[in-house]
Formats: structure tokens, C-alpha cells, sequence
């Protein structure tokens, strides 16, 4: 050891203390460079080049003056860019959401947006939060994707305190659309700068829910309405449609707290139908939530057949989809969250190309009952329904 | 002190090993998307990081006193739960405030007090707290979020924004730092919390209450956890039952990256700082680089070991200069 | 001078089951050098450990200068005076030298109202300490993990020098230690006892306390032995007295 130079103080030789720090250093270099240019790959996929930008005078509400133009595109050179892809060429948007990333629903919700994109050749990208409903992490996300400056951003008013980011977005030039849940106010959400919702109005749903299953039961009965998220404005707010509907139809109905715990669910309506006889009392079930179909279970351990009690349901579910097939759930209302992701990329691709304005969405109203719900649960199993 | 002797002295510094990974990543992220270094970014960035920061100070100093507390995103949502209520019944906001501080002391003392009289081990008592915490918040709340309604000048003091990128909450999350470097490094009761978590035995033969100084620890890093939940609060004028769920990981891994050991004994304070803000940062340079937000664990797993690794490595070089007779 | 230091009167100690002190009495006087011995498991370690603080005995009790004692904590013990080696090195391996010397006793300074550690002055302390006793350590600031067994064991008994008062406890002292190492440490024991300071003197090795020690005390399995003063006993018959228990 005598040969190596020593240094004064610490007796530490020259070489081991750069071989350290030149090690450290170039792990530290690769591991940073791996983690910059795996999340470019990542999200660079199919994004081309930004072209450049021209002036336009602006005609939808709110959206601030700089907007992307095509005027002087000829009409071929368009149809080529249909069919190629590049309708949407350039531009980039994005999608905050309060859906978590093991949130099943919110993976047809994006492929919804994936398959825009690819169609009308831009790039969209879905930001979720680690923790479903975090509003921190919803908001960090929000002012992230802020400073990257969109060309559109598409956003969930999960919590009020999100109209705040509109606001921001908006006042930064970036058009926002909203998805899936509106703010309790709409209006309010039009003064922050979302200028559409497309998703389910939630208390037209219920009523419309009530509505279609009607057919299976008679005026004047009497009816369970199962709720899974007491309090939760989704949850009231369609079972105050479905309630609305009942008092026209002259029903009477009881309310059932629950969760979406189906072993709860289980217990506490099988607990109910004991002191109020299905058929007998009991003419239909209905949930805000997709629980419904348990009922179907109960049902059947009563000794009561498919089809002598209405059930009717929200949202498709491979539950649900098994209720229907069997005959005990007549009638599924679908939010359609294909759509929720589809549409809001076609409104602001439109906006940024021909200054078009957006429109608000009612995303559900459609049907799944037993004539097509084979159809549906094929789809469901590939993510779309 | 020549330039070569400062130089090695630089290299030996235990956060060496973050300081390159974290320079690197920036670089990484601005060469992709130079937006990443925007004035408005950067200013995000320190609007964000000081209250999770915060966290990570108390979860640091608790480990390196041979600790953990996994109770502190229970409590980072807890606290404001409980200052909302009050503040809901009319009572005045610093009262309120110093109230939920107070409390939030109690909860660490108690958890301390729970593992060094029980000798059940801290990973635990804080497992149970976390859930506990929890548990009260979200029946305090039947679920709903709450409405944070501090005084303006409460929620200027804590989170105004002074000057461009200048936010109260990172003065005060500076201030912090800097206060408990000065506790660790240049005060007895700092060089009480490394002996305490390097090896107890020899603290207690030394006389030190290694009690005291842990349950000390348990306080402190449960005040600072509410003190990060109600500055997040503040900011977002809510206060939620799932606020700050996983942020024990996060605060965990902040520190460990920073050289922090988990068995004790070891870490630092700016560390750890390094360690809060690579993580943000790698969050936030994905989100402007357009990467889809899965990715983001997978970086932060590599950036952990990888970190980790680079800290091990230094360390053992710092042991095998010999000390020659 | 004719009370005893410290003595220990019928200690008893148990680990779970296991009896490991039956009754033992045990004693020092002034300025006088103890050989404690005995094959291991005797109990060696524990006596004193309980001496220290680290333990309290189950049964017995404890005089100190004449007056009752009972220790709650080595705080208790060090504050009288009682400064221990130990065998399992009670020294924090992350932390550099001057920080382990001044464990607990940190030296401060005063920085406008603050107290602050008083680095400089530990530093300076710290390295006149290993010169007096003269000891080799080339630096302070390194974790004492990165030193050599030998220099390890040197800052465990700098510590201790430099804080006894009144009994310092040796317990397997010289064991890393080379040949002139040794050497300076029993050096420094017998400097102890013209310092009036007592000392026990925990060992295997017969020939390193014999020539030092005053008194020889032998354990064998919890139980007390022998009690000789030196010259009424040789290092073969201690040596019998062990092996054969």
C-alpha cells in the first residue's frame, strides 16, 4: 500500500476517491438518462412535430386567440391528411382525471381517447393519480400538465376546488373540456372556462332509469332503491331521478344504504325482502350503483323466479352482464365511458382546426337489456363497453 | 485546504450519491422537453414540494434514531380532518391551529411511548396508528371531504406567495430544514439520536435516556406529518378522509434515496431534501415530457435502488481509507 | 479507609431460567486493583454490568462509599464515578472518534443563546488524551468503524481514562490488542492506583492482571470461589482453582 500517493489529511489515495465518484457519478448519469429516455419513448410514440401556429379571431366562448389554423390546406391535401391519420396532425392534449390507475372503468375511458387520437392522428395522454381521488396529487397533476402547455386539456370535476385549474388553463389559453363528472353547478363550471361536459347527467340517468324499467312493473308499487355511496353527490343525484320518476308512476319506495361491498349488499337486502316480500310488496329493485344484481342472488334463494321482480342497474359490470343473461336483471343503464373519452378529443381537435365550438353531452342514456347483451359482453371483455 | 483536498472532501459527502442522480434527471428531463426548466414549472414545483417535504424531515429524523412511522399519511390527513371541525364550530384559527399541533405531538408521543415501554417494534405500533388515524378520520367524516376555512391571514402566513417562486411554505419548509440540521449536526442532542439509532446498547451504556430521545423522535415526526396535511389543506381548501394515503411510502423513500439507512443511524437532512425533490421531479418531468403516469413508480423503484446502491458504495470506500499508525 | 469502595453483598441475578449469579459477594477498596477471573460463564461480565447500571440485580444490594446505591440507569452509575470498559465495545461504529469519546457528555460552547457542540474542544481534548496515554489514531473524524480493531478498543479506554473517577471497570481490556499495546494499558492501571482511582480488571489472561492486581477474585458458574490477596496466592494455583471449580 506504501507506493500508492497519499494525500494530506485523510490518507485517502487519488485514485480510489475519483474511481468512486467516477462511479457513482456515471450509475447516477445511466439511471438518469434511462429514466428520461424511456418516458420519451414512452410518450413520443406517435407525436409529430408541432407545425407552426397563426392567429385567428377566436368565436368559442372562452377559448383564449391563439388558435391553430389550416386555411390555406387545399381540399385534397385535407383528404389526404384524413386518410393518413394527420386530420389532428400537431396537435397534443391531455386528460387529467381522479381515477385511479387500477381503476378499471377509467381503462375504457381511455381507450376511448387513445382511439381518437389515433383516428385523428394527434397525441392524447391520460394522467392518473397514484391514490384514486387524491385531490393533492389531482391538483399537482393539473398544474403539471398546465406548464407543459396542451394544445386542449380534458378534465374531471372530481372536487370544486378543480374549477380553480380550469380557470388557470384557461386564462393560459388552454380550451377545457370537462368528462365524466360535471361540477355541481354547471354553471359554475361554465364561468371557470369548461365549456362542455360529456358524460352522464346524473339525475336525468335515474329518472330515466326508473322510466325504461317501468315496463316491468305495475304504477303504485312498491320499490327498493339500493344506494352504494350514501351522501356521495353521483349516488343522490340518481336516486332522486329514480325517486322523481316514482312519484309520477305513484309509487312508494325505501331507501337501502349500502356499500359496494356485495357481501353487504347481500345481507341487508336479503334482511329487507324478509320484512317486505318481494312480489308480494317488493315489485321492483334498483340501484344507483351496479349492485343490483344481487338481488338476482336473493331472489333465487327465495324461491322467486327470473322476471317476477323488475331489477334495474347502472353501469356495466361482468355482474351485471351475468344478471342479464340469467333474467333476473331486466334492465342496465351504461354511462358509456368509451365515449366520455372519445368525444372531448374530437370537440377540441374541431376547436383548435375550425374554431368550432363544444357541446355538451349526455353520454347516458344507453340500454343494455337482453337483446343486447351478448353483444355488449363480448365488447365488454375487449374493454370497450 | 488545497482544491484537490476540497474536492475529495465534496465527494465523500454522504449525499453525494443523490446530488449526481438528481442533476442528472434534470438534465435528462430538460434536454427532452425544455419546458421542464419554464419559469412557470419551476415555480410548481416549489409551490408542491415543501408540504410532502415536511413529512419526510420527521420520518428522516425518526430513522436515523433506528425508527419508523408509518402512521404519517394518516396523520398528514387526520390533522386537518380535526382543525376543520373546529374550525367549522367557530373557533378561531390559531387557536384551532395550535390545537391540531398539540394533538399531533400527543399522537407521536403516545406511539412512541407505545414501542420503546412495549418493546414492540415501531414498524408496528405505527402500522396500527396508521390505521387507526385513519379510521377516526373517515368516521369523523362519514367519507365526505370537509371544507378547510382558515382566516385569510392563517392561509397568507402558511401558503402565500411572497414573490414569483417564492411561497410561505417553502420558507417555512427551509426554515425546517435548516432547523434540524442545526439539531443533528451541531447540537449534543443530535449526536444522542445517531448514537441512540447506530446502536442502543452503547447510547444506554453512555447514559442516555434512549427512551426519551426516541418518544422525542415519535413527536416530532407526527407534528411535522400535520403540519404537512394542514398546509396541503390550506392550499386546496379542503380537508379529505383519503388525504395523504400512501404518502408514508413516499416520505420513506425520499429518505432512504437521501442516505438514509433503514436500520438507523445514518442519513441526513438535506439528504433527504434531495431525495423529496427527485421524486417530484420525476413526476413532474413525466408529466411534461408527456409519458403516461405509470411510469412513474417504475422510475421511482430505479431511482431508489440505484440511489441506494450509490450510498452503499460510498460509504464502504469511506471505510476502507485506513488509517494508518 | 476502611470501608470499602463499592461492595456487593449477595447478588443474585436470573435470565430466565438460568441462574447466572447465585449470591455472590463482592468487593473493592480504595485505590486498589481487582482481578476479576474465571472461565466463561462464571458470570464475569454480568457482575459488572450490574456495577454499571446496565442491569439491575434481582437480589442483594449494592454499597457505594458505605451508602446504599440503586442504580436505575449507567447514568446513575457514571454520575458516582463508575466508568466501564465493555466487552462488547459500547462505542456507535457510524460516529467519529471525538463524538464517541464525549457520548452523552458532549462538550458545548455557546453560540449567542444556543448551545452548540463544542467541536474544537473536544477535538483538542481527544487528541491530547490519546498522546498521554499514548495511543496511535491518525484522525478523528473517521467513523470508528473504519479503525482497527486495536485503535477501537484504544478509544473505548481513552473514554474511559479520561472520565473515571473513582472506579473504572476493565472488562476483557487488552483482548484486541497487540503485545505493546497491552503493555501500555496495564501501565496505565497501575498509574490508576497512585491516582487513588480503583480499578476491576476483567480477564482470561492470568499473566496480564497478576502482576497489576492487588486482590484476585475468582467466579465459577454464578458463585464466588476464591478471594486472595496476591501474595497469598500464585498464578498456577488460581489457574487449578478455575479448571477444577
Amino acid at each position: 500500500m506504501g507506493e500508492e500517493k497519499y494525500l494530506t489529511g485523510d490518507r485517502i489515495t487519488r485514485r480510489t476517491a475519483l474511481s468512486t465518484a467516477g462511479k457513482v457519478a456515471i450509475s447516477a448519469v445511466i439511471a438518469g438518462v434511462i429514466a428520461g429516455f424511456g418516458g420519451y419513448y414512452a410518450g413520443a410514440a406517435a407525436a409529430p412535430k408541432i407545425t407552426e401556429t397563426r392567429t385567428v379571431t377566436q368565436t368559442a366562448p372562452g377559448v383564449a386567440t391563439t388558435i391553430r389554423e389550416t386555411v390555406t390546406m387545399k381540399e385534397t391535401i385535407m383528404q389526404t391528411l384524413v386518410a393518413r391519420g394527420e386530420f389532428a396532425k400537431g396537435l397534443r392534449f391531455t386528460f387529467v382525471t381522479h381515477g385511479g390507475e387500477e381503476n378499471v372503468f377509467w381503462n375504457t375511458v381511455h381507450l376511448g381517447m387513445k382511439e381518437a387520437a389515433d383516428v385523428l392522428g394527434c397525441d392524447a395522454v391520460m394522467i392518473r393519480p397514484k391514490v384514486e381521488g387524491d385531490l393533492g396529487m389531482i391538483m399537482s397533476n393539473f398544474e403539471a400538465t398546465i406548464a407543459e402547455r396542451p394544445d386542449g386539456i380534458i378534465a374531471t370535476v372530481c372536487y370544486e376546488a378543480e374549477l380553480e385549474m380550469i380557470k388557470k388553463a384557461t386564462e393560459a389559453g388552454i380550451p377545457v373540456v370537462v368528462s365524466n363528472i360535471d361540477a355541481p353547478d354547471p354553471q359554475k363550471r361554465i364561468e371557470a372556462g369548461g365549456l362542455s361536459f360529456i358524460g352522464q347527467n346524473l339525475e336525468p340517468a335515474g329518472y330515466f332509469l326508473a322510466k325504461a324499467l317501468s315496463k316491468y312493473y305495475p304504477p303504485g308499487s312498491h320499490v327498493a332503491i339500493l344506494i352504494e355511496g350514501p351522501g356521495m353527490v353521483w349516488a343522490e343525484q340518481r336516486a332522486h331521478g329514480i325517486i322523481r320518476f316514482l312519484k309520477e308512476y305513484g309509487c312508494t319506495y325505501d331507501r337501502i344504504d349500502v356499500s359496494f361491498d356485495l357481501a353487504v349488499v347481500e345481507s341487508r337486502l336479503s334482511a329487507y325482502l324478509e320484512a317486505h316480500p318481494p312480489v308480494k310488496e317488493t315489485k321492483a329493485i334498483m340501484s344507483v350503483g351496479y349492485t343490483a344484481p344481487v338481488a338476482g342472488k336473493v331472489l333465487e334463494a327465495m324461491g322467486i323466479g327470473p322476471g317476477e321482480v323488475a331489477v334495474g342497474t347502472f353501469d356495466i359490470v361482468p355482474l351485471v352482464i351475468d344478471g342479464i343473461k340469467s333474467g333476473y336483471v331486466q334492465i342496465a343503464i351504461d354511462q358509456q365511458p368509451y365515449l366520455q373519452g372519445f368525444l372531448p378529443v374530437v370537440q377540441l381537435t374541431l376547436m383548435k382546426k375550425y374554431a368550432l365550438g363544444a357541446w355538451d353531452v349526455d353520454t347516458g342514456h344507453a340500454i343494455v337489456d337482453r337483446n343486447n347483451v351478448d353483444v355488449v359482453a363480448e365488447l365488454s371483455k375487449k374493454g370497450y363497453r | 485546504m488545497g482544491f484537490r483536498e476540497i474536492g475529495i472532501q465534496f465527494f465523500q459527502k454522504k449525499e453525494i450519491s443523490v446530488s449526481l442522480i438528481l442533476m442528472a434527471t434534470i438534465l435528462t428531463f430538460y434536454s427532452i422537453q425544455p419546458k421542464f426548466l419554464s419559469p412557470t414549472n419551476i415555480e410548481v414545483l416549489l409551490k408542491i414540494t415543501p408540504e410532502l417535504g415536511i413529512v419526510a424531515l420527521g420520518v428522516t429524523i425518526l430513522m436515523i434514531g433506528g425508527e419508523l412511522d408509518l402512521s404519517v399519511g394518516s396523520v398528514f390527513g387526520f390533522a386537518p380532518l380535526i382543525m376543520a371541525v373546529m374550525l367549522q364550530s367557530g373557533i378561531n384559527t390559531w387557536i384551532a391551529f395550535m390545537f391540531t399541533l398539540i394533538l399531533c405531538l400527543g399522537i407521536g408521543t403516545a406511539q412512541g411511548i407505545v414501542t420503546v415501554k412495549t418493546g414492540i417494534p415501531s414498524f408496528i405500533t405505527t402500522l396500527g396508528g396508521m390505521l387507526i388515524w385513519r379510521g377516526l378520520a373517515l368516521v369523523v367524516t362519514g367519507g365526505h371531504p370537509m371544507y378547510f376555512t382558515p382566516s385569510k391571514d392563517f392561509a397568507m402566513v402558511l401558503t402565500g406567495k411572497l414573490y414569483p417562486f417564492v411561497y410561505s411554505q417553502l420558507l417555512i419548509f427551509l426554515a425546517l430544514v435548516v432547523l434540524l440540521h442545526f439539531l443533528l449536526e451541531r447540537h449534543k442532542f443530535g449526536n444522542w439520536v445517531y448514537a441512540v439509532g447506530g446502536k442502543r446498547d452503547a447510547a444506554e451504556a453512555m447514559g442516555i435516556n434512549v427512551a426519551r430521545v426516541k418518544v422525542i423522535l415519535f413527536a416530532l415526526c407526527s407534528l411535522l406529518a400535520g403540519l404537512g396535511g394542514i398546509i396541503q389543506s390550506t392550499r386546496m381548501s379542503q380537508a379529505m378522509p383519503n388525504q395523504g394515503d400512501g404518502l408514508e411510502f413516499d416520505a420513506i423513500a425520499a429518505a432512504v434515496i437521501g442516505g438514509t439507512s433503514l436500520f438507523g443511524g445514518v442519513g441526513t437532512v438535506i439528504g433527504t431534501v434531495l431525495g423529496e425533490f427527485l421524486s417530484r421531479i420525476i413526476e413532474n418531468g413525466l408529466i411534461i415530457i408527456r409519458a403516461p403516469s405509470y411510469y412513474f413508480r417504475l422510475y421511482i423503484g430505479i431511482v431508489i435502488i440505484v440511489a441506494v446502491i450509490g450510498n452503499l458504495y460510498i460509504q464502504r470506500r469511506a471505510l476502507k481509507l485506513r488509517v494508518r499508525e | 479507609m476502611s470501608t470499602p469502595l463499592v461492595e456487593m453483598v449477595n447478588i443474585h441475578k436470573w435470565f430466565g431460567s438460568v441462574h447466572a449469579l447465585k449470591g455472590v459477594d463482592f468487593f473493592v477498596n480504595h485505590g486498589e486493583i481487582v482481578g476479576l477471573v474465571g472461565d466463561n460463564g462464571a458470570g464475569k461480565s454480568t457482575l459488572i454490568k450490574i456495577l454499571s447500571g446496565l442491569y439491575p440485580p434481582d437480589e442483594g444490594k449494592i454499597f457505594f462509599e458505605g451508602k446504599e446505591v440503586k442504580f436505575r440507569s449507567p447514568k446513575d452509575a457514571i454520575k458516582l464515578g463508575i466508568e466501564t470498559v465493555y466487552q462488547d465495545q459500547m462505542i456507535i461504529p457510524y460516529l467519529n472518534v471525538y463524538r464517541n469519546i464525549f457520548l452523552g457528555r458532549e462538550l458545548e460552547k455557546r453560540l449567542g443563546p444556543l448551545k452548540v457542540l463544542d467541536v474544537k474542544g473536544m477535538k483538542e481534548k481527544s487528541w491530547k488524551l490519546f498522546h498521554e496515554l499514548g495511543l496511535d489514531i491518525t484522525s478523528l473524524d473517521v467513523p470508528v468503524q473504519a479503525l482497527s480493531g486495536g485503535q477501537r478498543q484504544g478509544v473505548v479506554i481513552a473514554r474511559a481514562m479520561y472520565f473515571k473517577t473513582k472506579l473504572l471497570i476493565l472488562d476483557e481490556p487488552t483482548n484486541n490488542l497487540s503485545i505493546k499495546e497491552a503493555r501500555k494499558v496495564l501501565d496505565m492501571v497501575l498509574g490508576l492506583k497512585k491516582a487513588g482511582i480503583s480499578c476491576i480488571f476483567i480477564t482470561h489472561n492470568l499473566h496480564h492482571v497478576y502482576p497489576a492486581a492487588d486482590r484476585i477474585v475468582i467466579l465459577n458458574r454464578g458463585k464466588k470461589i476464591a478471594d486472595f490477596r496476591k501474595d497469598q496466592i500464585t498464578i498456577d494455583q488460581i489457574e487449578e482453582m478455575i479448571i477444577s471449580g
